[in-house]
């Protein structure tokens, strides 16, 4: 049925006509007060009621200090932080402490070594890296589960952001160069339609009226997981 | 004349802990992408060239201006630890496969919303110029469902808000997949828009036909562009510069929200179109030419190191800041190799939009813009004074790394006493609106005069009978109800 459709787009010619894709039952809008958003009643203005309460925090604003003081301040917090001088980014908590600073440069360092942010970043111990592998192995990546049995000194946010940087070092490569990793690099450089015709039609296509229900049917990846 | 800025004023949000929401083992919606984004940001030193906030959490009351009390009820009290007691509000509100219960599901939707509505109030305050929330673009989410991986439909919200200041709002989707919520939330008003361009048949979410086009006073109003396979940069030019050029014409927005999903990349986990990041942004790039408050939002995008790869550079074209195409080192270094650049290629796979089916689609959509009340009779209309004009390319040849002249500086940021009052920015009227920025300096008055006349010439259409179910070829007047809130517009 899919490759009936697939065949089909090439010569497909009216888009206004009615026979397409006939086998599927169209999806359409839905229409009613159950669907449709209710629209404010006329324009207005924002007086001293506020549309909403909590507040959104600035973090910085461009300022009319020049980017050669932004880069030779954020050069210092660089090495301060680093102790080398490589490549300097915008470092998000060097410029919040400016912008609180008034934009001088000077009181922002001196606050900055008073209270050295380094504290506030909590460097993962070597236990704590063998029981998130361990928990890695044991659950996938279930971070709750991992969380709650292997690393419950860290938050389930900080193990998912820990992940993605574990995921591409050596480290993980050694544990974890496995099958699955080889077929994953394989279609990695396989993008689109090449890949669902040539390997995965059969999956595809068993799953094809699933797909207008759910999203994530579309995905081969979930899909061969799902099989095996 | 007015004076007109040198940059735009862009206003970026973003939270940090955006990036450690994870919806679950396999899942291929990661909203780490978010955060790989913000990071080649930080990298390439645009965030210093924006207004950054950390959005608020937004609450179930501003969830609700939109959602049903009951979903939005539900959402927040769902959690993995509690699941199998909902079991049955699970199946009637679509959450489970799709869209799964994870850790902080309701922050999540939170924290996306938040920042599309915060967005929606800075440029209804005028004090943006372009508004960027990458956590957002969640086009699937229903009222009373979750659906596609999306819960709350932040861009439903964000326009919510910005028809408060603004009579016409148009909505762009670029995302790979049908917008079907944003359609349906407003498919049967004439003040939203929406345009729709993506893959048609057999595909997610299944909505999203030529013939659909609006219900109601919103006949017409709603746009669908139903592509197929290989979408390329010239192809999806071809079809998108011409409509967009139209609906302009024809719709005369005063605000635009584009949603940047980028699973209509090539190489995309999901998708099945081969656009690359440059033919993605160009979108942006032409949408951002009419001039108009603007509203960048995220969406779809499942092979992460392309997503942000197309939202780093979308966010330099808002900013018109050049980028390098070599990536500067950052923490995520090792997802863009082996080429580590910020472009990529098409594959070769092949387009199955033939130029005569583009053109087809393009026509019909034409003779349903005709159908606009105040669609042109005679003559197609200028485009809108702040819209395409040489300064916009003044504008985006400035080196960005160069300064402004001291006297456009001083016009647009106040002295730095007042640093301390910008906390509060977002929030209080008249400190971001009226203090620090300086908005003469940015609305022209002309654009206003010519809303006035189009105002009017609408007012002039008669009222037609409201039917949805009647012939679409038949019915050629759209109710103009709204015609007697004309005088509320403010000019």
């Amino acid at each position: 049925m899919s490759k009936r459709v697939t065949n089909d787009r090439s010569d497909y010619s009216d888009p206004t006509d009615g026979s397409d894709f006939g086998e599927v039952k169209k999806k359409t809008i839905k229409v009613g007060s159950d669907y449709q958003a209710k629209m404010p009643d006329r324009l207005s203005k924002y007086g001293d009621d506020l549309p909403y309460l909590n507040v959104d925090k600035l973090l910085w604003y461009p300022h009319n200090t020049t980017d050669a003081v932004i880069d030779d301040y954020l050069c210092d917090f660089h090495q301060i932080f680093h102790g080398t001088n490589k490549h300097v980014r915008d470092y998000e908590n060097a410029l919040f402490l400016l912008l609180q600073c008034g934009f001088n440069t000077k009181e922002a360092l001196r606050r900055f070594v008073l209270n050295d942010q380094r504290a506030i970043m909590k460097p993962w111990s070597e236990e704590e890296f063998k029981n998130f592998e361990n928990g890695i192995r044991k659950f996938n990546k279930n971070f709750r589960l991992i969380q709650q049995s292997r690393v419950p000194t860290r938050k389930v946010g900080e193990l998912v952001h820990f992940y993605y940087f574990w995921k591409k070092t050596e480290r993980h490569d050694i544990v974890f160069a496995n099958k699955k990793r080889l077929e994953k690099k394989k279609y990695a450089f396989q993008p689109g339609i090449t890949f669902y015709e040539n390997e995965e039609n059969s999956i595809l296509n068993q799953k094809t009226n699933k797909v207008l229900n759910h999203l994530i049917n579309s995905d081969i990846k979930w899909l061969r997981r799902k099989a095996t | 004349m007015s004076i007109t800025p040198f940059k735009k004023r862009v206003c970026y949000y973003y939270d940090s802990d955006i990036g450690n929401y994870y919806y679950g083992q396999g899942h291929p919606m990661k909203p780490h992408r978010i955060r790989m984004t913000h990071n080649l940001l930080l990298n390439y030193g645009l965030y210093r060239k924006m207004e950054i906030y950390r959005p608020h959490k937004a609450t179930a009351e501003e969830m609700t201006k939109f959602h049903s009390d009951e979903y939005i009820r539900f959402l927040r009290s769902i959690r993995p630890d509690n699941m199998n007691d909902y079991n049955k509000q699970m199946q009637r509100f679509n959450v489970g496969e799709d869209c799964p219960v994870f850790d902080g599901l309701y922050e999540f939707c939170q924290l996306s919303a938040g920042g599309s509505v915060a967005a929606a109030v800075k440029l209804n305050k005028q004090s943006a110029d372009i508004c960027i929330n990458w956590g957002g673009g969640l086009h699937h989410a229903k009222k009373s469902e979750a659906s596609g991986f999306c819960y709350v439909n932040d861009i439903v919200l964000g326009i919510l808000e910005l028809l408060k200041y603004h009579q016409r709002v148009l909505y762009i989707d670029i995302d790979v997949h049908h917008g079907d919520g944003v359609e349906e939330a407003f498919y049967t008003t004439d003040r939203v828009m929406t345009v729709s361009f993506h893959k048609y048949g057999e595909y997610f979410p299944g909505t999203g036909d030529l013939r659909d086009i609006g219900a109601g006073k919103g006949k017409y109003y709603a746009v669908n562009i139903p592509l197929r396979d290989g979408m390329d940069d010239d192809s999806y030019e071809s079809i998108f510069v011409p409509i967009i050029t139209k609906v302009m014409e024809t719709f005369q927005p005063s605000a635009v929200v584009l949603q940047c999903g980028a699973d209509s990349l090539t190489g995309d986990r999901l998708g099945c179109f081969n656009l690359t990041v440059k033919g993605h942004g160009k979108c942006v790039e032409f949408v951002k030419r009419y001039g108009l408050p603007f509203l960048m939002v995220g969406g779809g995008g499942y092979t992460i190191r392309n997503v942000s790869r197309c939202w780093t550079y979308e966010t330099a074209v808002a900013l018109g800041a050049e980028i390098a195409n070599e990536l500067p080192y950052n923490d995520y270094f090792e997802y863009f190799g082996p080429d580590f650049k910020l472009h990529i290629s098409p594959s070769n796979m092949t387009n199955t939009n033939a130029t005569e089916y583009l053109e087809k689609i393009k026509n019909r959509l034409f003779e349903n813009l005709r159908m606009l009340p105040h669609a042109p009779g005679v003559q197609v209309q200028a485009i809108p004074e702040d819209g395409v004009r040489n300064e916009s390319e003044d504008e985006d040849n400035v080196n960005p790394d160069e300064r402004n002249p001291q006297s456009i500086t001083d016009k647009r940021i106040a002295p730095d006493n007042e640093f301390s009052d910008s906390e509060d920015e977002g929030m209080a009227p008249g400190v971001g609106g009226g203090g620090r920025k300086d908005n003469r300096s940015y609305k022209t008055v002309a654009p206003a005069r010519k809303q006035a006349r189009l105002d009017s010439n609408r007012m002039e259409v008669d009222e037609p009978e409201f039917n949805i179910l009647k012939d679409d070829k038949e019915d050629k007047s759209v109710s103009s109800d709204d015609s007697n809130k004309k005088d509320a517009v403010k000019s």
